[in-house]
């Protein structure tokens, strides 16, 4: 495992230790750095994303290089500390960085009632439920941009985003199709499909996309499936998320599946690779969902 | 038990077989209709037809053909297991190869995500990699089936912990570890059936011309040996046969959770005895069993797709359970085995006076010494207050729990007689598991102190159920252990249900179930330690009882002691023991399971010196482990529970070679 501190983060502890140690037993009584009012720490990947979204940088957040490959844009900055992993980030560590308030999701809570002796916890409730994703992620950037007093950044983000899904909604008009979203599994007999009220399936919905899998999801809008599942609509376009090596290993093996070839989407060529996104992400990834999938299905508007 | 037979016994006993296949077949029917399947038979020119006809002819139907030759392959292996090792809670897995192989899948997923080679080539490599370690770790012991067993526990324990280690840090990279581990038998062509076939055929070919020198494996090695027979030889038949029958089906399909355990002991309940028979019934069982659960959740993959492996349990179980405790169960004649472990010129007490400081030096290290991000620190005077409150609590708790699940091992071992056993097998953990899975996944989120009153209610309803379940049998021991590995079956079926379905948060489970100490609190700390204290303070009493039993009933019974309450009272402490730690820091297996065995090669026999050190050395291995887990990745803190079964494999290693010199 490669640990992610780089040299600089060591010299910049270094250089804050003994004025961290000065503070006394209650660092976090005195911010260090004056010249933010807060100084936010988040252990879940859909709140950084929103932070980022309103241009309030995290001091730290768990699992860097988890949001980095998942989540990726909005770009996390270089200066934002690893606090390891999501559901038990170091609290030593935690403590030297003396935060003001630390956000985390609310099924990570029960976990962290030892966070609560360094700043104060704030759960957010980042899994839907019943209600749809987008309209969720809109009012959890709303309390948050409330939190950081970035009322217009959350206002200009929503407008763009509804914006961007507007554009891809005219971009898709003479599109009729129902649609398949999903990935490939590497063993070439399984894939995952997104609907649902999840992010993908929401967007979708708002596209006025017909999802061409209406079953059961799992809280973060997605279940596993056979290969088959994907002949119960034969109109469909199958969209599939592009992971790079994996899928590449994943259509190797599609190649040299009978069923994948008597599959009229893939007999008639309406199978589309799209560049992937985090499923439960926020207002930034389904922006760029809407934008993407909306060029990419505007090919076989003609039905 | 005697049992009173009208018909030819062997064709009674495949009356059981019989209806699974029935039952099984009547499904595969009725998917074929609902599913409009049926038409695609009677190659109708409807614009359809040929999507139909290849879902029938490269999917249903070598569907069929993989469940059952993965089936019967399954229990093949399974019986070839237990005659290897002879203990009839032996399977594949026991020997640690199917933990090898998952961590060369999740090693392969992580690291060379471009390989095409799919599950195939990791999980034979693993398999291989595996069985060379283990023959090699234990060759100096003549494949002495203890050893075996031992040894390939600590590897499986280890390759497990390391394997949690990497779905903690790289959940989005190793979504196929989930799904293949999850055992779905959706097949798009006619390869895997055709391979398993000639697989099955070949394991069964070499089985029956094994079959005599395997069924003389049922005598001791002395016996085996005055009759021509090299006991060593036939193991490593037997469990290289068993290796490669399961390591096919787990290339193939993915791992598939307690079928040939199962149809083992299924086999065993009806009336098969010899190994020949055991064999044959325990593969039509297994291929039974795996047809059925298939079969259903094809017709249930029109509403869900749910993958066999994780829900085989759910028909297995309760299908041996009530078999198992409607009385047509047979004595079974467990074969105590020699330790051959030299007898040490170090006397008791300084082994435990070296235990004694070892476990204090852990703990000043553990209080004294952290890691921030520019290196190892001592905790000067000043920051040792600031630092305490976050450090006592953990190191308390760690050597709480390490010493309770210890000591719980301890007597349970030494209750059943069975070097298998570990606390867990009472069903405490299961139940705890299990209702933390609802918790975590629908209950809106609860606090601390609720989750761990669901968890502590969850582990007592469990417990009620296991003693209600033996209590009719005396509380015996084989049928507490099967009654234990069914339920923990049942819960470990439901957990890998909600594998495959969770999202993230499952993340946080696997945070619980690998053992850590992160979120006690100064309150679970104490009344942990209270608890052990007073365990502790009992061992005096019952010392007599822990020596005698391990003798065996008859020989107990004849010496005075009172089976029936000793049992009882020993099932009770245990159970309370587990508990609170599972509820505490949730499940370590491998401190139950293996410090009994480290303290006893140590060359602590006595019951009382025994269970004593197994206090101390569970203790300061979870102190350590948690202190390591703090420190060696900073800031990524691993859980205690995962770098315990590291540690302790290591200190196991270095303490069995020096032993066997």
């Amino acid at each position: 495992m490669r640990l992610p501190i780089s040299r600089r983060n060591i010299l910049e502890a270094a250089l804050a230790a003994p004025f961290v140690m000065l503070s006394g037993r209650y660092p976090h009584a005195q911010s260090p750095n004056p010249g933010s009012p807060q100084r936010l720490v988040s252990l879940d990947l859909l709140i950084t994303e929103l932070l980022l979204t309103l241009g309030e940088g995290p001091v730290a957040v768990a699992n860097i290089p988890l949001y980095r490959r998942l989540v990726a844009s909005p770009a996390l900055p270089e200066s934002v500390e690893d606090l390891g992993p999501l559901n038990e980030p170091n609290l030593e560590f935690l403590q030297s960085l003396a935060p003001t308030r630390v956000l985390v999701a609310d099924w990570q809570a029960p976990g962290l009632m030892p966070l609560m002796r360094i700043a104060p916890v704030l759960p957010i409730k980042v899994f839907a439920g019943r209600t749809p994703a987008l309209e969720h992620c809109e009012t959890l950037l709303s309390d948050m941009a409330e939190l950081t007093g970035r009322k217009m950044e959350a206002k200009t983000a929503i407008t763009a985003t509804n914006a961007a899904i507007d554009a891809a909604r005219s971009t898709l008009s003479g599109f009729s199709r129902p649609v398949y979203i999903c990935r490939f599994n590497r063993d070439g007999r399984n894939i995952a499909l997104f609907g649902g009220n999840g992010m993908l399936g929401d967007v979708a919905n708002r596209l006025n996309l017909r999802n061409a899998y209406k079953g059961r999801v799992n809280g973060a809008g997605v279940t596993n499936a056979p290969l088959s599942r994907l002949a119960d609509e034969p109109d469909a376009v199958i969209v599939h998320f592009d992971r790079g090596a994996e899928t590449d290993v994943a259509l190797g093996r599609l190649e040299e599946s009978a069923l994948w070839h008597a599959l009229p989407a893939v007999r008639k060529g309406r199978v589309v690779r799209m560049p992937v996104i985090y499923p439960s992400g926020g207002l930034r990834s389904a922006d760029r969902f809407a934008t993407q999938i909306g060029t990419q299905l505007a090919k076989f508007a003609d039905g | 038990m005697a049992e009173t037979s009208y018909l030819p016994s062997r064709l009674r006993r495949l009356f059981l077989p019989f209806i699974l296949t029935i039952a099984a077949v009547l499904l595969f029917a009725g998917y074929l209709c609902m599913s409009g399947l049926a038409e695609a038979l009677s190659l109708s020119s409807a614009p359809n037809a040929s999507l139909q006809s290849v879902q029938l002819f490269y999917g249903a139907l070598p569907r069929v053909i993989v469940a059952l030759a993965a089936g019967g392959l399954l229990g093949l292996a399974t019986t070839l297991m237990q005659q290897g090792l002879g203990n009839p809670l032996a399977e594949p897995g026991t020997i640690g190869l199917l933990s090898t192989s998952r961590l060369t899948v999740a090693v392969a997923l992580i690291w060379l995500p471009a390989f095409a080679g799919g599950f195939v080539l990791p999980v034979l490599a693993g398999s291989l990699f595996g069985l060379v370690i283990l023959l090699g770790l234990s060759w100096r012991r003549k494949l002495s089936p203890l050893f075996l067993i031992l040894n390939g526990l600590v590897l499986g324990l280890v390759c497990d912990a390391v394997t949690s280690m990497l779905i903690l840090t790289h959940y989005e990279d190793i979504a196929d570890l989930l799904l293949w581990q999850s055992g779905s038998l959706v097949q798009d062509n006619w390869q895997v059936a055709r391979l398993l076939s000639v697989c099955l055929a070949a394991v069964s070919i070499i089985t029956i011309l094994l079959r005599k020198p395997l069924s003389l494996l049922d005598l001791d090695d002395t016996a085996a040996r005055s009759l021509g027979l090299s006991p060593m030889m036939a193991r490593l038949a037997a469990i290289g046969l068993a290796t490669v029958a399961a390591a096919a089906v787990t290339a193939h399909v993915g791992l598939l959770a307690f079928v040939g355990l199962a149809g083992a002991a299924l086999a065993r309940i009806c009336g098969a005895r010899g190994f020949a028979d055991r064999a044959m019934f325990s593969a039509l069982l297994s291929a039974a069993l795996l047809l059925l659960t298939d079969q259903t959740m094809q017709i249930a993959e029109m509403v869900m797709a749910i993958p066999a492996g994780t829900v085989t349990a759910l028909f297995a179980a309760p299908l041996l359970l009530y078999l198992l405790h409607s009385g047509r169960i047979q004595q079974q004649t467990e074969r105590a085995f020699d330790l051959h472990v030299p007898h040490r010129i170090v006397p008791t007490r300084s082994i435990l006076l070296g235990l004694t400081a070892v476990f204090v030096f852990a703990i000043l290290l553990a209080l004294m010494v952290g890691r921030a991000p520019q290196g190892f620190t001592w905790a000067t005077a000043n920051e040792f207050s600031q630092l305490l409150p976050w450090r006592w609590p953990r190191v308390t708790a760690a050597l709480a729990a390490g010493g309770m699940v210890a000591l719980a091992g301890c007597l349970m071992q030494r209750m059943t007689g069975n070097h298998l056993a570990s606390p867990e097998l009472i069903g405490v953990s299961s139940g705890a598991t299990l209702v933390m899975l609802p918790v975590i996944f629908f209950l809106p989120p609860l606090s601390r102190s609720q989750t761990m009153l669901v968890a502590a209610i969850g582990a007592l309803l469990f417990l009620l159920i296991a003693l209600r379940l033996a209590r009719r049998s005396q509380y015996a021991p084989e049928k507490l252990l099967l009654t234990g590995l069914a339920i923990t079956a049942l819960s470990g079926s439901l957990l890998s249900s909600a594998i495959y379905f969770g999202d993230i948060r499952l993340t946080r489970l696997i945070g619980w179930l690998s053992g850590s100490t992160y979120a006690v609190t100064a309150a679970d700390a104490m009344i942990a330690l209270g608890l052990l204290a007073a365990a502790v303070a009992v061992l005096p009493l019952i010392q007599r009882w822990l020596g005698l039993m391990p003798l065996g009933e008859p020989v107990a019974a004849a010496l005075g002691v009172e089976i029936r309450l000793a049992r009882l009272c020993i099932i009770i402490l245990v159970a309370l023991l587990t508990g609170v730690s599972t509820v505490m820091i949730g499940p370590v297996t491998f401190v139950g399971l293996v410090i009994p065995h480290l303290v006893r090669l140590m060359g602590l026999r006595k019951p009382l010196a025994q269970t004593t050190g197994c206090v101390l050395a569970g203790a300061t291995l979870m102190i350590v482990s948690d202190w390591i887990g703090r420190t060696i990745a900073f800031p990524w803190d691993i859980p205690a529970g995962l770098v315990a079964s590291v540690v302790g494999a290591m200190v196991y290693g270095i303490t069995t070679s020096r032993s066997s010199r």
